[in-house]
């Protein structure tokens, strides 16, 4: 699956350009958020662009304050690029799929949201 | 159902993005010459009534922006082939519960979906790494599948 792999190399070389070079803050890139639009509440995912931007840059405190699921997610993302790019030709991702990992998700993006809008 | 190969997370994250390509190319061969005409006639006349022109030119290619990946995708899912074009290259396709080709409806509610869901967040297209059968939002409500496009 050559096409594959030279798609998700170049996206990921992509996107990684862009979040460093452009600040979220300033360059207003990306959709609004439908949840934030409506409730006024920040979502699961609020801040998570302008988070992966300072996480590029290193500012980790910046980075975690904005968006502190911004480092499971770049984690998960990043062991999907690497089992899809060098591993095994159709990745199954058992780890993830076990049921204490799902209870476990929900219940951190459950808490987060709360908690960020709560403490706010 | 389940003799299939489903998808896999990356076969379905490189489709989207190839779709992706192909439908902003063409939003964008119909913005641009709008737009060009817009600001050519801003430029030769220099009054407000141009700048309106160019301002209501807008309105249809926003639209269009909205629409025509929509229309693209659920005419392509509920054709004979049940893929899009990034999904036919990476060889996989939609099926419902049964195995055969999703309706015009469920490609439309799927599709709705799955646009509404990612502008209520783009993690939510992370659903599929953790679920059993890789399904995300979208396809829990309509009850689909992505599976490779053939039987192992």
């Amino acid at each position: 699956m050559r096409i594959k792999k030279t798609v998700i190399a170049i996206t990921i070389v992509a996107i990684t350009c862009l979040y460093y070079f452009f600040n979220p803050a300033e360059f207003h890139f990306g959709l609004p958020c439908l949840f934030k639009g409506i409730t006024s509440w920040d979502c699961w995912g609020c801040g998570g662009q302008r988070a992966f931007h300072q996480l590029l840059h290193g500012n980790f405190r910046e980075a975690f304050q904005l968006n502190a699921l911004v480092f499971p997610v770049t984690l998960i993302l990043a062991y999907v690029a690497v089992s899809d790019l060098f591993m095994q030709e159709l990745p199954s991702y058992k780890f993830l799929k076990k049921r204490p990992v799902q209870i476990s998700t929900i219940i951190a993006v459950a808490s987060f949201t709360i908690l960020r809008n709560v403490l706010e | 159902m389940l003799n299939y190969t489903f998808a896999g997370f990356g076969n379905r994250l490189v489709a989207q993005i190839i779709d992706t390509i192909i439908v902003s190319f063409a939003v964008s061969l119909i913005a641009f010459p709008i737009f060009g005409f817009g600001i050519f006639t801003s430029a030769m006349n220099g009054n407000e009534s141009a700048g309106l022109f160019a301002g209501l030119a807008l309105l249809p290619i926003m639209l269009f922006a909205f629409v025509g990946p929509v229309v693209y995708e659920v005419l392509m899912l509920s054709s004979p082939r049940q893929a899009t074009i990034g999904k036919i290259l990476m060889k996989i396709k939609v099926v419902d519960e049964q195995g055969t080709r999703l309706t015009l409806g469920g490609a439309i509610g799927r599709t709705l979906i799955k646009y509404l869901s990612v502008n209520f967040c783009f993690l939510l297209w992370l659903w599929p790494l953790f679920n059993d059968k890789e399904q995300a939002l979208h396809d829990i409500v309509v009850k689909d599948f992505v599976i490779r496009d053939q039987v192992i």
